[in-house]
């Protein structure tokens, strides 16, 4: 079970390199923990996160809280999972990407205060979410938050 | 006779521990969001998430009830479906009281083609462990298609669903 996400990345990756691979997906990744929560556990899970998109086929790219705002013109305070994503596609949109678009990866991780908001806009379109509370935000619960967020992440980068 | 008994009452003993088990596992209840009656090939996978949270193993072990949402369930899944999560968390259902765990899937609608219905997949996912009244995980997905239950049962999505409830909360 606790291997599931690594075998689904595995698969992914290997039906991708026998069908024309188009190359790891370009995925911007912002931490969106709030400076007042920020700790150690916060950013070794945020850490967490990130690496374990670096292994699924995905080519991370970081951006801080404070330019993506500006380029999704979202101001301070207004949390991350109630932003339209009409100006998150400002973000997601690059002509310069293959397609004309990236995926885009949010999080704000609290192990202190068990919650953890995750949203993804795939490049293709179309966004969703996965929120945790109250749970130890251990590995076994990294495993099934990534585990969801595999389920949309490479939508529109197939072959 | 001892090598013949031994197993016997082996499996005499597991049987009736096992019952004592099944009869202390916590009840949880799937409440499914679905816009008519399942599809076979969506009542089989739901069939089998059932099975694997009553099954003893490496996971919780569960007395699994399923049914369609009522309507003080769709109520409440309905504010969790949209693309912005609720700013309170609303009631839970009156008789949501004694059960461990609820696990609420949503079924997309079925598509066409030709004659043949098509399963539209999962949608959203959302774990409660009443008396808490925000749900503990959370999956909504906005604009993007079902997660398809039969093609993907083996690799991802049924054990995902089981591991979701392996997973209980805790006070910080």
């Amino acid at each position: 079970m606790r291997h599931a996400p690594l075998l689904v990345a595995l698969t992914l990756a290997a039906a991708r390199a026998q069908a024309g691979d188009p190359g790891p997906l370009p995925t911007t990744f912002t931490n969106m923990t709030p400076d007042a929560e920020s700790t150690p556990a916060s950013r070794a899970c945020v850490a967490d996160l990130a690496a374990r998109l670096a292994g699924a086929y995905t080519e991370v790219r970081k951006l801080g809280e404070t330019p993506l705002r500006e380029k999704a013109g979202m101001t301070a305070g207004q949390p991350f999972l109630s932003w339209p994503v009409e100006a998150l596609d400002k973000v997601r949109r690059q002509p310069e990407a293959r397609d004309g678009a990236v995926a885009l990866v949010l999080v704000d991780c609290r192990p202190q205060a068990r919650r953890l908001d995750v949203r993804v806009l795939p490049k293709a379109g179309g966004s969703f979410r996965i929120q945790s509370r109250g749970v130890p935000l251990k590995s076994r619960t990294l495993d099934w938050v990534f585990t969801g967020l595999l389920h949309h992440l490479h939508d529109g980068h197939e072959p | 006779m001892k090598t013949c008994l031994a197993p016997i009452l082996a499996t005499a003993v597991c049987a009736l521990t096992g019952a004592a088990h099944a009869a202390d596992a916590p009840a949880l209840h799937m409440a499914v969001l679905s816009t008519g009656e399942p599809l076979p090939s969506e009542a089989k996978a739901l069939t089998r998430v059932e099975q694997a949270l009553a099954r003893p193993g490496k996971g919780r072990r569960f007395t699994v009830t399923r049914g369609p949402a009522t309507a003080d369930e769709q109520r409440l899944a309905a504010a969790y479906l949209g693309p912005v999560p609720p700013a309170s968390p609303p009631p839970l259902p009156g008789d949501w009281s004694g059960r461990a765990a609820v696990l609420v899937l949503e079924l997309r609608p079925p598509t066409s083609a030709g004659d043949a219905r098509l399963s539209g997949g999962l949608g959203a996912v959302l774990v409660f462990h009443p008396p808490a009244p925000e749900p503990t995980l959370v999956y909504v997905p906005d604009g993007l298609p079902g997660v398809s239950l039969s093609r993907a049962w083996s690799e991802a999505v049924g054990p995902w669903l089981v591991q979701a409830l392996a997973l209980t909360p805790e006070a910080p």
